[in-house]
């Protein structure tokens, strides 16, 4: 018997097998595993009792979640007697899990979003030694996808807030309210640079503090007050008076020279929170899985031409 | 510092990324203070002249993806239709996947290889040499080199203010629409006007009025792009009039500037398109040879 894996309402996956929802919801589901607190995989109904990593937990009610979750620790198993749930650090944000699931129907480990080397911003990055079956996201599905050293990144972002700060202008980091804006704030905090934050994403930094991840110097940013500080933002600041910012565009995407009109950035900085992919390649060879399931790309073909090259099966998940 | 063309191509990157004109002729001043008058003069044509371009972006696709050792389809396909052209799909590419070479040229060597690759007899020669060139330079180089064979040049938006070199000419448009930073103009075409080019920047001087002015002109919205009345008449110089015979207007203006804004002109003073086919063909004998 196989697990029976399928896609469900936006970014879910289900096993009707098994009866597990991951990151997403079916009437039936025994289990809802949810592997972070990003909303694309959050389930829709904020009131189903779920399973997550106690740091997940956190930061979906801080973001409104209000159903039972139970707080899983990263390791620690659950399940029943034939059936293992297993949570391993996916390195991706805070709380982020990849899904080992064990039974009958062998080893099957679903991804999430994950990135390695991991976030400094996250509890790391591990995964079992093997697994049989693998559902991998594969945002970056194209070899122009390759990211810089993290250390080289960090540089960027430093140098960039330290530069403008110098010409007078207000530093603004475009970037996602949970993740990217607390990896950058703890990149400028060793920078010695004070931020100030999008008031969504500064509901969530206390969770990453107390989670031992130092954030520095910050506060809330109220619009007008311009002291000297970093300003991170999901979306450029609109105040009628763009000649004092100078903004950078933190993604995977800042890649491609096309998002430097398409954004109005100053600088494009390709800090990504996804695995790029090579190291997607270099995942799916790790686990040696009998077959691997790719989603979350519209470029499907290119991961299979490149798996198969390397003798691994695998299909597109759509 | 050397100025080499790997510095030559540094400045282009930090020219691309520069957003006002000021800041993008400071990125190439930091260049030509470093170059030999030969070589800075050599830049100074490299930035801002165009030629006849003897390369296809789809052959120039197709034998990427044998340099590269990959599939056109599925890979290069998918790779230029995320990335939007096959130049710079071909320099991501080729730096992540290992490709090119290391040689460090002179700005010189190259304009010589540029000229070397024009006057190869057919495209099969053409591309065997490119391919050299890609084998010698590293990727960031070969890169700008392709750029550089591109009709109108690499279209950096670098202008001097005392480049008053025989290709620059003048003449009287008006501000048609506007996307993000992008200025269209345009020229008289009977009772309408009809797009005549592109630029990026209005005189640093009176940007805020002209904006205010833009405002009131305003006269309907796609997305991201702004149209305007077609009554703010400016004074625009641009370093080539090419033809074109898939726009309107049948010709397009590149390297082009606004030197100032004709506040008190009517729109009747705007040049029409007898004066653009006049302006063009007395253009053609200097402006479409390669130099």
């Amino acid at each position: 018997m196989g697990y029976g894996i399928e896609r469900i309402g936006g970014q879910g996956i289900w096993l009707s097998g098994a009866k597990i929802a991951l990151d997403g919801m079916r009437a039936e589901a025994e289990w809802v595993c949810v592997s972070h607190a990003h909303a694309d995989h959050v389930p829709r109904s904020r009131r189903l009792p779920v399973h997550a990593t106690p740091a997940t937990a956190a930061l979906m009610r801080a973001r409104g979640f209000t159903g039972p979750i139970e707080a899983i620790p990263f390791g620690q198993t659950f399940g029943s007697a034939d059936l293992r749930i297993t949570f391993f650090p996916a390195g991706h944000i805070l709380g982020s899990a990849l899904t080992l699931v064990e039974s009958e129907a062998g080893r099957l480990l679903y991804t999430g979003d994950c990135r390695t080397p991991a976030s400094p911003t996250s509890e790391g990055f591990d995964c079992p030694s093997h697994v049989d079956e693998l559902i991998t996201e594969a945002t970056f599905s194209l070899p122009i996808y390759k990211w810089k050293p993290h250390a080289d990144l960090a540089g960027q972002i430093a140098t960039f807030a330290r530069e403008s700060l110098a010409a007078g202008a207000v530093p603004v980091f475009q970037a996602y309210n949970l993740g990217k804006a607390q990896e950058i704030m703890h990149i400028l905090a060793q920078a010695g640079v004070p931020t100030a934050i999008h008031e969504a994403g500064f509901a969530l930094c206390g969770i990453y503090e107390s989670f031992g991840i130092p954030l520095g110097d910050y506060r809330k940013h109220e619009p007008g007050i311009i002291d000297g500080r970093a300003l991170i933002t999901p979306y450029p600041p609109n105040d009628g008076d763009p000649g004092r910012y100078r903004t950078a565009y933190v993604s995977g995407w800042a890649v491609l020279e096309k998002h430097r009109a398409a954004s109005g950035a100053d600088a494009l900085i390709p800090l990504s929170d996804h695995l790029d992919f090579f190291e997607l390649l270099a995942l799916v060879e790790r686990l040696g899985p009998r077959l691997t399931h790719i989603t979350h790309t519209p470029n499907p073909d290119i991961v299979r031409h490149y798996l198969a090259a390397r003798g691994l099966e695998s299909r597109y998940l759509a | 510092m050397k100025a080499g063309f790997g510095e030559f191509c540094a400045a282009c990157d930090r020219i691309r990324a520069a957003r006002t004109d000021a800041a993008k002729r400071a990125a190439a001043e930091v260049f030509l203070s470093h170059a030999d008058p030969a070589t800075g003069a050599l830049a100074r044509a490299l930035w801002t002249r165009g030629r006849p371009a003897p390369l296809s972006p789809a052959a120039l696709a197709r034998e990427a993806c044998v340099w590269l050792g990959i599939p056109y389809d599925p890979v290069f396909k998918a790779c230029r239709e995320a990335v939007g052209n096959s130049a710079e799909t071909v320099r991501l590419l080729a730096e992540n996947l290992g490709c090119g070479g290391r040689e460090q040229p002179d700005l010189p060597t190259v304009e010589a290889w540029l000229q070397e690759l024009a006057r190869c007899p057919d495209a099969k020669s053409r591309y065997v040499y490119l391919v050299s060139v890609w084998n010698r330079l590293p990727p960031r180089e070969a890169y700008w080199f392709v750029r550089l064979t591109e009709a109108g040049g690499p279209r950096l938006g670098v202008a001097f203010e005392d480049d008053r070199e025989a290709g620059t000419g003048v003449l009287q448009a008006v501000v048609l629409y506007t996307a993000g930073a992008e200025i269209t103009l345009g020229v008289r075409a009977g009772e309408g006007f009809v797009p005549i080019g592109k630029t990026h920047a209005f005189p640093e001087a009176e940007a805020a009025a002209v904006r205010l002015r833009l405002k009131a002109l305003q006269v309907d919205r796609f997305g991201p792009t702004s149209a305007y009345r077609p009554e703010l008449v400016v004074e625009a110089e641009f370093g080539h009039l090419f033809r074109n015979t898939r726009t309107k207007a049948g010709w397009v203006l590149k390297s082009v500037r606004i030197r100032r804004i004709l506040w008190e002109s009517k729109p009747d003073s705007v040049a029409d398109l007898a004066t653009v086919e006049h302006l063009g063909r007395s253009r053609a004998h200097h402006s479409n040879q390669p130099s």
